[in-house]
C-alpha cells in the first residue's frame, strides 16, 4: 500500500490574532506552500480536510470552501472536519486515507479557529459545545471542570498531588518561550505556577490552555511523488484514532482516556514500534492533567506513576527519555481548536528536518507522536512520525 | 405540635394532619427562600416525606404559584378529586393538608439569617436570569430536549437492562435496544470527585449568579445503585464537598432560560 509523507508544514503564530479567518488560513497555507523544498502550486492539491469547531463570528458552514477558495484550490473537493478539540487530527487522518485509498496523491490537512473575536458570554457557549451539553453543561461544568473532575478523583485514587501539575506547567512555559509560534512566551517559576487564580479547583489558570487564534496546514503527498517536492520528506508512519462516552458519568474511570489508549495501542501495532522509542510527543495538554493523563496512556510511563513522570521532568527537552510538547504544548503554544491537530504535525515536521529556533530543536529525533484529543476524551486522534520511510 | 425535622435542606413540622415545609432561612423574621430553592421545590420535598412517612398523597389541589408539571414530573402525584392541597404561605413556606382548617405552624426558633446582600442580589438575578428576553447564550438545551430528559433528571428514572442504567440511554455498548423497562436509582449516593468553578469558568447560564456566589460547585456522584452522575451542589455556601462524603439528590432550581426556570436533581450533603 501507498505510503504518505509530509512534504511541507506551516502554521501563523497562536494568539489574539487582528487577522479574519480568512487572512489566519492563507497565511498557514502560504508558509505550508513556502516551505516546500521543491516547486509547488496549490493547484497540484486534490483534496482538503480543513478542521474548526466553527468557534468565532464569521463562516460557520462551508468553511472549508471558503478557505480554500482564498488560497488557491477553488474547484477542489474540500470539507470542514467536527470533531472538537481533535478536529484536525482527524482532518490529518482523512487526508492520510484519502492517499492510502489511492484517490489522492496531494491533500492539504489543516485546521483552523478564531477564538477572540466575541464577547466573554458567546465565548464561553463555544467553550462549552463540545462537552456533554444535557447533563455536564447543567450541572455547571466547562471543560475546566471536567479536567478538575478528573484531576482530583486522580490524586486520590494514585500517589500524586497537584504540584506534579505545577511541574507539567512549568516544562511547558520553558518548552514554549523560545517558540516564536507561541500564544504565551512567558516562563513561570514553580511558585507562581502553583499559587495561579483558582479556575476550578484544583486546576489553576497555570494548569490551564489559553484560548487562542491561529491557524496551521500540512501538505501529504503519495511516496510516488514526493520526489517531485522535497528530498527530505518526514514519513507518516501510522494514523489511528478512537473514540469514548462523550459524558464522564458514563466512563468507568475518569482517571484514564481510553479513546487515547485504543488510539495509541493501533498506532504503535502499525508503526511496527513501542512507545519507548519515541523521542519527541506533541501531546493535548489542554489543562495540565491531561498530559500527565497521555503520558500514562499512551505508554511513556506506568498507570499511577504520571505525577512521578511529572516531578522528575522526565518529558523535558534534551534531558529526559522522551521530550513531552517541545511546542510548549497547549498550555504554551496555545490552542486554536481547530487548528491545535495540525499544529501539532506543523512542529513535528520541523523538529524532525532540525528547523526549529536552536534553542527548540531535539537532539538526533527520529520517531515522534502527535496526540490530539476531543473534549474531555470523547475522540482521540495519534499519529506517528518519522525520518525514515520503513 | 410535633417537632421540627431537617429534610433535604428544609424544615419539616406536623400538627393535627398539617404538614408544613419552610426554608431555613430568614431575614428581619420572615422565611425567605434560599439560593435555588421556590415552592416548586419545596412542594416537592414535602410530598416525598410525605410519601415515605405515610404513603403518596393524593392531591386535590396545588396552589398555582406552583410548577404543577415539575412536581408531577419529580413525585408521580397525579391529581384527584379529593385529597390533599398544598397551599402557598406569604413566606418561604406552605403547606399540605386535608383539612381547611388545619393550625398554621411556626418554625421561628429554627431558623438561620441569610446574608441580606447576597439574599437580594440572588433573587434579582433570577429575575433578571427569568425574563423572558434572557436567551441562554450557555450550552442550549432546547425546550423539547429538556421536557425528554424531565422524568431522568426529577425523579431519577432510570432503565433496567442487565444492571441499572441512568440517564436514559436508547442502546447499550453492544448496540442492542434497552427499551422502556423502567426503575429509578435511590437519590442517595457518595462523592468520587468534585469541583468549584470560579465565576469566570462557569457556563455562561449561570453568568448572573455565579458572581454573586462566587463560582459554582459540582459534585460527581456514585450512587447507591450503581449509576455515576454530575450535579450541582445545594446550599454549597453551607458545606464543603470531600471525596467519600455522602450526598442525597435532591430537586433545585438549575437555571433559567426563555422565561422558564428549569429544574433538576442537585447533591446536598448529608
Amino acid at each position: 500500500m501507498v505510503d504518505v509523507g509530509i512534504i511541507g508544514a506551516g502554521q501563523t503564530k497562536y494568539g489574539n490574532h487582528l487577522l479574519s479567518m480568512k487572512g489566519m488560513w492563507a497565511e498557514a497555507a502560504r508558509n505550508a506552500f513556502n516551505s516546500v523544498d521543491k516547486d509547488f502550486q496549490p493547484s497540484q492539491v486534490d483534496e482538503s480536510y480543513i478542521g474548526s469547531v466553527a468557534f468565532g463570528g464569521s463562516q460557520l458552514g462551508n468553511t472549508a470552501a471558503l478557505l480554500t477558495e482564498h488560497s488557491g484550490m477553488k474547484g477542489k473537493p474540500v470539507r470542514r472536519v467536527e470533531n472538537a478539540c481533535a478536529s484536525s487530527g482527524f482532518a490529518l487522518r482523512d487526508a492520510w486515507m484519502a492517499i492510502k485509498s489511492g484517490q489522492a496523491e496531494v491533500v492539504i490537512a489543516g485546521g483552523i479557529e478564531k477564538m477572540n473575536d466575541l464577547t466573554p458570554e458567546r465565548k464561553r457557549f463555544w467553550l462549552g459545545v463540545s462537552g456533554d451539553t444535557e447533563w455536564e453543561r447543567l450541572a455547571g461544568l466547562t471543560f475546566p471542570g471536567t479536567y478538575a473532575l478528573m484531576a482530583r478523583r486522580y490524586f486520590h485514587e494514585f500517589d500524586s498531588t497537584h504540584d506534579d501539575l505545577v511541574h507539567i506547567s512549568v516544562k511547558n512555559h520553558l518548552h514554549g518561550f523560545d517558540n516564536e509560534h507561541a500564544h504565551i512566551r512567558k516562563q513561570v517559576t514553580f511558585d507562581k505556577a502553583k499559587n495561579g487564580f483558582m479556575v476550578a479547583d484544583p486546576l489553576t489558570l497555570y494548569d490551564c490552555c489559553p484560548t487562542s487564534d491561529g491557524a496551521s496546514c500540512v501538505i501529504l503527498a503519495a511516496d510516488h511523488v514526493v520526489k517531485q517536492f522535497t528530498d527530505d520528506p518526514v514519513w507518516i508512519k501510522a494514523s489511528a484514532a478512537a473514540s469514548d462516552y462523550l459524558a464522564l458519568h458514563d466512563r468507568p474511570s475518569i482517571t484514564q482516556l481510553l479513546a487515547t489508549q485504543l488510539a495509541g495501542k493501533k498506532a504503535y501495532e502499525m508503526a511496527g514500534v513501542t512507545a519507548d522509542k519515541v523521542d519527541i510527543a506533541e501531546v493535548h495538554d489542554c489543562f495540565t492533567i491531561a498530559e500527565l493523563f497521555a503520558t500514562e496512556d499512551l505508554g511513556f510511563v506506568e498507570r499511577g506513576l504520571g505525577g512521578l513522570f511529572a516531578r522528575e521532568s522526565r518529558g523535558m527537552k534534551n534531558s529526559g527519555e522522551v521530550c513531552i510538547n517541545p511546542s510548549g504544548g497547549l498550555k504554551s503554544k496555545g490552542h486554536p481548536l481547530g487548528a491545535t491537530g495540525t499544529g501539532q504535525t506543523v512542529e513535528i515536521f520541523k523538529q524532525l528536518r532540525n528547523e526549529v529556533e536552536k534553542n527548540r530543536q531535539v537532539r538526533d529525533a527520529e520517531l515522534a507522536l502527535s496526540h490530539n484529543v476531543g473534549g474531555s476524551g470523547a475522540t482521540c486522534a495519534v499519529h506517528l512520525y518519522g525520518r525514515s520511510r520503513q | 405540635m410535633s417537632k421540627v425535622h431537617s429534610w433535604q435542606g428544609y424544615l419539616i413540622q406536623e400538627s393535627a394532619g398539617c404538614y408544613s415545609i419552610s426554608s431555613p432561612w430568614q431575614l428581619n423574621g420572615k422565611a425567605v427562600f434560599g439560593y435555588d430553592s421556590d415552592y416548586t421545590t419545596m412542594a416537592i420535598s414535602l410530598i416525598r416525606y410525605l410519601s415515605i412517612e405515610l404513603s403518596l398523597p393524593q392531591i386535590c389541589n396545588i396552589d398555582n404559584q406552583i410548577v404543577e408539571q415539575i412536581v408531577y414530573a419529580a413525585t408521580g402525584i397525579e391529581t384527584v378529586n379529593e385529597g390533599w392541597t398544598v397551599s402557598c404561605n406569604s413566606d418561604a413556606s406552605l403547606d399540605l393538608y386535608q383539612n381547611k382548617s388545619a393550625p398554621k405552624i411556626g418554625f421561628e426558633n429554627h431558623m438561620k439569617e441569610i446574608n441580606p446582600d447576597i439574599h437580594h442580589s440572588i433573587v434579582n438575578a433570577w429575575i433578571e436570569e427569568s425574563h423572558e428576553k434572557n436567551i441562554s447564550q450557555g450550552a442550549y438545551i432546547s425546550q423539547q430536549q429538556y421536557n425528554e430528559s424531565l422524568a431522568s433528571r426529577l425523579s431519577l428514572l432510570a432503565q433496567r437492562h442487565n444492571k441499572l442504567i441512568w440517564p436514559q440511554r436508547q442502546m447499550d455498548v453492544t448496540g442492542q435496544d434497552i427499551g422502556e423497562s423502567k426503575a429509578y436509582i435511590k437519590p442517595f449516593g457518595t462523592i468520587t470527585s468534585w469541583t468549584k468553578l470560579s465565576a469566570a469558568g462557569a457556563p455562561s447560564e449561570f453568568a448572573i449568579r455565579a458572581p454573586i456566589l462566587g463560582g459554582v460547585s459540582t459534585v460527581m456522584v456514585s450512587t447507591t445503585d450503581g449509576p455515576n452522575g454530575v450535579f450541582l451542589l445545594a446550599d454549597d455556601e453551607e458545606r464543603t464537598p470531600e471525596i467519600g462524603k455522602s450526598v442525597e439528590l435532591v430537586v433545585r432550581r438549575l437555571y433559567a432560560q426563555e422565561g422558564t426556570i428549569r429544574y433538576g436533581a442537585k447533591a446536598i450533603i448529608r
